[in-house]
């Protein structure tokens, strides 16, 4: 069991964003030789899910979150250099391919969506905007992706959306990738229409679907 | 008479914001994904190099001043019928739809859906019909249309509904050239059209710092044919723009003078709009805030950057967040239009629309157009003249007397603000002209008799022919 004090302070330095605290936090627990998988689940984990979910229900800002992503990121760099070739704590969560559909130079929505599922730990590919569905594709088997996901904001690149489930449905790949689709435009209806395998209304409810996905609580 | 004015901002600070963006065009300058336009930018003096998918362009401060003297500072926007032409000067205004909306409330049935061409034709000939709207904005959508030529049904969509002259974002090269083509069928043929052009296209740059392919395209194209470009930003505080205002409006101006710059180099004196439809980004939320007092703040920096360079300027400043026609919708339009309109913005957008600009209304763009008749008045400000003081009549009423059959109230009754919807009766008389329903209802009411009496100017023999043939020539090469 880790100190009681050791796990809520990881909480609030995820909360606080105070980067060089958690990087103390972490380097002193190693030092004391305490297993740091144990750090990760027991603390930051919980941590990034309490931050997640304050986001969720309007008690923290989107620059925070990203913070806190951030210093997740760093945390768990840590955490797997010190295991030294032991279990990547990363995999576990699932890896997500993201992209702006072609056509559509609009992204401000998908980089929040990017940075919440990097704070909620999976290991995310950000593609950027205006990206062919062949690149896509390419990318998502280059990363063994468990699911893309796609936005588009003009109602003219929404049929982007559907070129990509038509190419993913011809090249047999539907059944290893999942795909979830937003963006303002973007409807429930359109989703089942295209095929899609979830719809995100925005970017806490894509967590939500990625989640169910993969089996994660 | 001079009106009120918000003037908002010092000259100075007006020195800074654009001495603090000159130095953002040397540094870092601003990305162009065009190589067309990079030699534009290249041959005028700018320093170009390669930079991923695009170029990055660094454009002196002298370029840029004298592209903003090439600028008109007046111009026409021209009507089919010209008894709609409205001049766009220092100290107009005029205002128009807000033009991205995907889904409308049906007017009859107020069902919540996705639009179509036909409802573009019908909120057009709507807007047709009152007289606050000088010039139509596209309002929504022609959702069941083939994206590729989307534009195109777009516009034929909104000339076949009204004389008046058309604001249309027409998104690529090639649709600007079908689309004038369209146009000048529309004026009686191309000489006519480039006389009087009848249609402006709305750019956008992306923020932060970049022109966009299709944006550079429909710039090159349309100022070599003679129409105006109406050059429309959305900086986003926090997110696509720095978290202050007075930093979004260094990085909109960027974009906005960097978009003028290809412009006018381009053409010179083509007509250029300076507008923006900035706002804040939700940082809790994640989303944009487009009613937030910010918006209304950015709107008077964007007029007044605008007048500083002496050219026409339009502010995205209606659009509601709410999701229905309701008093939130009605606060928020009119605390930001208001603001606009005091600020000198030339055009004010944004009638119509709710939802941060997804869904389109018949009864908020009646009632819209319904603040707006109040608002103008507003603007107009107060007459101080001899005859407007009326001492004279003042001494002849004496006290105790009254006004009401004085020769100078019949003089200037009728120049009284008056409103047709918003109601001051007294209760009875309310009850018995609207039998007790709430304006919204009323306003639907108004919006579907003018759908249906309505008479819009037609278009000239053979031009719905020449229409239909130029869009569908596009969908056959694009199958």
């Amino acid at each position: 069991m880790i100190d009681k004090s050791i796990i809520e302070e990881t909480a609030e330095v995820l909360i606080k964003v105070n980067k060089v605290r958690a990087i103390e936090i972490v380097k002193n627990f190693i030092n004391e030789g305490g297993n740091p998988l144990d750090l990760m689940e027991e603390g930051f984990i919980p941590g990034i899910n309490a931050t997640g979910d304050l986001f969720g229900r309007g008690k923290l800002f989107l620059p925070e979150l990203i913070q806190a992503a951030d210093i997740m990121k760093e945390v768990t760099d840590i955490i797997n250099e010190a295991l030294a070739g032991g279990s990547d704590i990363k995999k576990e969560r699932g890896t997500i391919v993201v992209a702006t559909v072609q056509g559509d130079v609009h992204d401000i929505g998908k980089c929040i969506v990017v940075s919440l599922m990097k704070a909620n730990g999976f290991t995310v590919h950000d593609l950027g905007r205006d990206v062919a569905t062949d690149k896509i594709i390419e990318s998502a088997l280059a990363v063994n992706a468990d699911i893309i996901g796609t936005c588009a904001l003009l109602t003219t690149t929404m049929p982007r959306q559907k070129d990509l489930e038509d190419a993913l449905k011809s090249e047999g790949l539907k059944d290893r990738i999942k795909t979830v689709v937003g963006g303002a435009p973007v409807t429930p209806r359109w989703a089942s229409r295209i095929g899609a395998d979830g719809y995100a209304k925005n970017a806490q409810d894509g967590i939500v679907k990625i989640k169910e996905f993969l089996g994660i609580e | 008479m001079p009106g009120f004015r918000i003037e908002g901002i010092s000259k100075d600070k007006l020195d800074d914001i654009h001495h603090a963006t000159i130095e953002v065009l040397r540094n870092p300058g601003i990305k162009i994904e065009s190589e067309e336009a990079a030699e534009i930018f290249h041959g005028a003096g700018s320093e170009i190099e390669k930079h991923n998918d695009g170029f990055i362009v660094k454009i002196p401060s002298s370029v840029v001043d004298d592209c903003v003297q090439l600028a008109p500072k007046r111009f026409v926007l021209y009507g089919r019928d010209p008894k709609y032409d409205h001049t766009v000067e220092p100290g107009s205004s005029c205002f128009t739809l807000f033009g991205e909306n995907i889904y409308v409330n049906d007017p009859y049935t107020l069902e919540h859906r996705i639009c179509t061409k036909n409802d573009l034709g019908v909120a057009t000939r709507l807007a047709d019909s009152l007289g606050e709207f000088a010039i139509i904005e596209k309002c929504l959508g022609s959702q069941d249309k083939p994206s590729e030529t989307q534009s195109m049904h777009n516009y034929e969509a909104m000339v076949s509904n009204s004389g008046k002259h058309v604001l249309h974002g027409f998104f690529s090269g090639r649709n600007s050239e079908k689309i004038i083509e369209m146009a000048a069928a529309c004026i009686g043929g191309m000489e006519n059209f480039l006389k009087r052009p009848c249609v402006t296209t709305t750019v956008c740059p992306t923020s932060p710092l970049t022109l966009v392919k299709n944006c550079c395209d429909v710039i090159i194209t349309c100022a070599r044919s003679g129409v105006g470009i109406c050059s429309i930003t959305m900086p986003l505080s926090g997110t696509t723009a720095p978290a202050t205002i007075a930093g979004t409006l260094i990085v909109q101006n960027a974009e906005l003078l960097g978009s003028l710059v290809l412009t006018q180099l381009t053409a010179k004196n083509t007509p250029f709009i300076y507008g923006s439809v900035g706002t804040i980004m939700d940082l809790k939320l994640g989303s944009p805030a487009v009613a937030a007092p910010e918006c209304g703040v950015l709107n008077v920096g964007t007029a007044k950057m605008a007048q500083y360079y002496g050219i026409p300027s339009w502010c995205g400043s209606g659009v509601s967040g709410s999701k229905l026609m309701d008093a939130q919708a009605a606060y928020e339009f009119s605390t930001n239009t208001a603001i606009a309109l005091l600020a000198g913005s030339n055009v004010v957008y944004g009638c119509g629309s709710i939802e941060s600009g997804l869904t389109f209304d018949f009864a908020k763009l009646v009632l819209d157009a319904e603040q707006l008749k109040q608002l103008q008045w507003l603007k107009n400000g107060m007459d101080v003249s001899e005859e407007t003081m009326a001492l004279e009549t003042i001494q002849n009423v004496g006290p105790g007397g009254e006004y009401l059959t004085s020769t100078h109230t019949l003089q200037h009754m009728r120049s009284m603000s008056q409103s047709d919807l918003f109601d001051c009766m007294e209760r009875d008389a309310w009850d018995k002209k609207t039998g007790g329903k709430d304006i919204v209802e009323r306003a639907y009411e108004k919006a579907r008799f003018h759908i249906e009496n309505h008479q819009s100017m037609s278009l000239p023999e053979g031009a719905a022919e020449t229409m239909k043939r130029i869009i569908k020539e596009c969908e056959m090469a694009d199958c």
